[in-house]
């Protein structure tokens, strides 16, 4: 195999032995090695990110407690069913923990089926109207409305409509969830390099091909970006629903704690809120990661 | 075209042969362009109000009500309308300036601090995730009934978006201008107030613009949970004593607000950024 | 426009892919040979926004089957313009283009391989899997291609880089890899735009060798589009000088030189003098376009 100009060099080929120059004609070695050298910077680096690693996350650590204690306080002021603290939070969480554990699954379940149905339809309508020009010129001005008004808005009129149970919840929640993903899909799908799509036209690929091979893949960062931003939308939603149609879920939990001025049960729910909306959200990120890695497309860490 | 067929006497004659094709083409793929989305989108808005009479068709009136039910509604039930309009205009107004004016400062202030910036960021990427909506009951427990409630929450979610947009922006400065003006000696207020501000615009304003849509809905969901004043609250009020007609009209009522609300701060966007030449070019 | 033919070496009959070894001795390229690609008053015009733009003008030009042709000259002249029409990407104003006597209408002839600037490597797909993307839309059998896209990865000395992503491959890699996939579908015309134009001058001197050694070993008709004189003169049978506003053909240049090519041919005077002319004639559109013609 013959050797190449931009082969990339490998250490193996750099000699151990001290390299000399010449200093006005006279041969000068040098006290240090490539590989000295090397190894003295790795370890700098090495050990001023362990440094860093701990002081950071030590602050972090320090900030938590300080917002905490801070909380205790602040909450000691007042009434425990104005403005109860961190204590009676969890003790409002233990004593409603019956009601919180049943709220907290009808919620995940509502928001798992929303952001699905969601994304489904907002992958489907993206590819469809990405690919169409003349539909974006038409659908436009909707599109833009869609986006500029709450939709959570529509809860009354989508709870009168569908009742009191799941429904309405998934109904909202998809119908939120699929803005985000549509747009992205259709960004992702149209922003494609320009010789990529001059490569598939010169090879005559059909434009089912081109879509499944290039632009779909080529979308998938944006899709993934989108999705992030669908189960935000529909944990939010789902939420809002059930404050407007209480009787299932958290949401519902929180608006029967408020009716009963019992505010340490509404902070406990909202604690078991925090960590389905934490659950969730980190869970779509691990998907993000795990298929933007299957297919390459991650970006280098900047 | 057969190439024998091209036999002009000057390039003068040639250019303007394709000039004149090409203009005409160009001509009537606009005009095509334009016929296509006009028909297109009263055919949308014709399907969509033909889909709502058969859908209150087919349900009762007391759960869908027909169009021509909500138009009534809202010109009888206009004096109840304007009375709640200003309550939730200045619910989502106030709360997007406070929002804003505390998501832009703090954001400037933690991008200053290169290990602020660091420290903070698990909590900026965890409030992300978290639905800060569900704080409203909290929130109207905790400071009333009142305008300040509201005020409060539109401001909480108004405030996230553009802290990170602002924190995003300011770090998001072109190497080469922040050597030159290294170069040239300046200060951190200087590189600060003549470079990374201006890169900064572009996203802040986008965080205005999500900034506004998410004051919108803060003031909405307290109105929900408040129930007292508001588009939002009568809303509600009008679900429960199932005035549905009225429930619809409110809808269109808010909707024309919300829209209105996100079209001004679009518009502010074009205008900030076309000051300063930073619109993103058309692609 | 056509200059008549010079007798200038052609490649070898047999092909390394064939198995056999190449003979070191060529059939001229001569009056005998074919016409592989064959343009008849090509013009191109097209509105870009405000701007009206007569790219082309009056394109009239053969190139002969396995002829190594370049075609320089300024930004905007209109090159790779075209480049693009020959490849059917782009549709003509006025003219034909015919490549193996079959029209040229739309893209997706199995008889072109392309390479563009910027590689177009799919960044989620492996250099061999890569490779096999013409083999793919073609609907050719999969062992086969695969067999010849090894051969292929071999040629262009990247074997052992098979499932190495491009975002993990340099830029002379990456052109590599964008060239054997031009050939995987064994097409008998390669237009090449500007493949060269993004890498560094030792990296694009090392291809040029390479290029040279490829089209040894896989002979075709090959269209070059470049701005480097140099690399145009050191590649070709010919070269195409086009002038800008409007595009067309100034002139046809011989290389008078034999290939195969190396490295101590960049001395010669025929050399030299070649890329003298070359540079006279792009001097001259300047000064014709300062006298206000």
């Amino acid at each position: 195999m013959a050797q190449t100009a931009d082969r990339p060099s490998s250490l193996s080929t750099f000699s151990v032995a001290p390299a000399s120059h010449l200093v006005d004609g006279r041969e000068v070695t040098s006290t240090i090695t490539r590989r000295e050298l090397e190894e003295r910077e790795i370890r700098t680096v090495r050990a001023r990110r362990r440094r860093e690693l701990i002081t950071h996350n030590a602050a972090r650590v320090a900030v938590f407690i300080a917002v905490l204690v801070g909380w205790h306080l602040l909450a000691g002021r007042y009434d425990s069913n104005l403005l109860p603290g961190p204590l009676q939070t969890y003790a409002g969480l233990v004593r409603g923990w019956k009601l919180i554990s049943a709220g907290a699954s009808a919620t995940l379940v509502e928001i798992g089926l929303g952001f699905g149905l969601g994304v489904f339809g907002g992958l489907v309508l993206g590819s469809i109207i990405g690919v169409s020009k003349t539909m974006q010129g038409v659908l436009h001005p909707f599109l833009v409305l869609y986006q500029a008004v709450p939709k959570t808005g529509l809860a009354p009129m989508i709870v009168l409509i569908l009742g009191f149970g799941i429904l309405p919840k998934v109904v909202l929640a998809a119908m939120t969830a699929v803005f985000p993903v549509l747009e992205n899909t259709i960004i992702g799908v149209q922003r494609v390099e320009e010789d990529s799509q001059r490569l598939f036209r010169v090879l005559g690929a059909s434009p089912a091909q081109t879509y499944f091979k290039l632009r779909l893949i080529n979308a998938l960062p944006y899709i993934m970006t989108g999705l992030r931003g669908a189960i935000v939308l529909a944990t939010v939603s789902v939420v809002v629903t059930e404050f407007v149609a209480g009787r299932i879920g958290l949401g519902a939990v929180m608006m029967t704690g408020y009716a009963q001025l019992d505010t340490p049960m509404v902070f406990g729910a909202l604690l078991a809120l925090t960590a389905i909306g934490l659950a969730c959200y980190f869970t779509v990120c691990l998907v993000e990661t795990l298929v933007l890695r299957w297919f390459n497309l991650e970006l280098p860490a900047s | 075209m057969a190439p024998e067929t091209l036999v002009h006497t000057s390039d003068a004659d040639l250019y303007r042969h394709f000039y004149d094709h090409e203009v005409r083409e160009q001509a009537r793929r606009r005009r095509q362009a334009r016929i296509v989305n006009l028909i297109g989108r009263s055919v949308i808005v014709a399907a969509f109000l033909g889909l709502w009479t058969a859908v209150a068709a087919v349900y009762p009136p007391i759960i869908v009500p027909s169009p021509a039910a909500t138009w009534r509604a809202l010109v009888t039930e206009i004096g109840t309308l304007a009375q709640n309009t200003p309550p939730t205009l200045l619910e989502i107004v106030l709360g997007f300036l406070a929002g804003s004016a505390l998501g832009v400062g703090l954001g400037a202030l933690v991008a200053q601090s290169r290990w602020a910036e660091i420290v903070l960021r698990p909590y900026i990427v965890v409030s992300q995730a978290v639905p800060k909506i569900a704080l409203a009951p909290i929130l109207v427990i905790l400071l009333g009934y009142g305008l300040t409630s509201k005020v409060a929450l539109a401001a909480l979610i108004a405030f996230f978006p553009l802290l990170e947009n602002t924190i995003a922006g300011l770090r998001r400065v072109d190497l080469d201008s922040l050597r030159l003006l290294q170069s040239l000696g300046a200060t951190r207020w200087q590189i600060f107030t003549k470079l990374r501000a201006f890169c900064a615009l572009p996203l802040v304003f986008a965080g205005l613009r999500i900034a506004a849509v998410m004051a919108t809905l803060g003031a909405i969901v307290a109105e929900f949970v408040a129930g007292n004043r508001g588009l939002g609250a009568l809303l509600v009020v009008s679900m429960g004593t199932f005035s549905t007609p009225l429930l619809y009209a409110t809808m269109v009522v808010l909707t024309a607000l919300a829209f209105s609300v996100y079209l001004l701060a679009t518009w502010l966007e074009r205008k900030a950024l076309h000051r300063y030449n930073l619109a993103a070019p058309r692609a | 426009m056509d200059r008549s033919e010079s007798v200038t070496q052609a490649p070898p009959a047999a092909t390394i892919l064939d198995g056999r070894e190449p003979s070191g001795h060529r059939p001229p390229v001569g009056a005998a040979s074919r016409v592989a690609i064959r343009c008849r008053d090509v013009h191109k015009f097209y509105l870009a926004g405000e701007r009206s733009v007569y790219a082309l003008k009056g394109i009239s030009v053969d190139v002969r089957e396995r002829e190594f042709v370049s075609i320089v000259g300024k930004s905007g002249c209109g090159k790779s313009t075209l480049l693009h029409c020959i490849a059917g990407l782009l549709p003509v104003s006025h003219g034909e283009i015919a490549i193996d006597g079959e029209q040229v209408s739309k893209p997706g002839r199995r008889d072109i391989g392309l390479v563009f600037q910027t590689s177009a490597l799919l960044r989620w797909r492996t250099a061999l899997e890569n490779i096999l993307l013409p083999a793919e839309m073609f609907g050719l059998p999969r062992q086969q291609v695969e067999a010849r896209a090894r051969q292929l990865l071999r040629l262009v000395e990247m074997d052992g880089f098979e499932h190495q992503y491009p975002n993990q491959l340099s830029g002379g890699m990456q052109q590599r890899i964008a060239i054997a996939r031009a050939l995987v579908h064994d097409p008998s015309v390669l237009l090449m735009d500007e493949p060269f134009g993004a890498l560094d001058a030792q990296t694009r001197e090392t291809m040029n060798l390479e290029l040279m050694r490829i089209w040894e070993a896989t002979p075709k008709t090959v269209v070059f589009v470049t701005h480097d004189l140099q690399e145009a003169a050191f590649l070709s049978n010919r070269v195409i000088v086009m002038s800008a506003r409007p595009g067309t053909i100034q002139e046809i240049v011989d290389v008078p030189l034999p290939h195969p090519r190396d490295r101590d041919m960049l001395y010669r005077p025929e050399f030299v003098a070649t890329v003298k002319r070359l540079r006279d004639l792009l001097t001259a559109q300047r000064e014709g376009s300062r006298d206000g013609a």
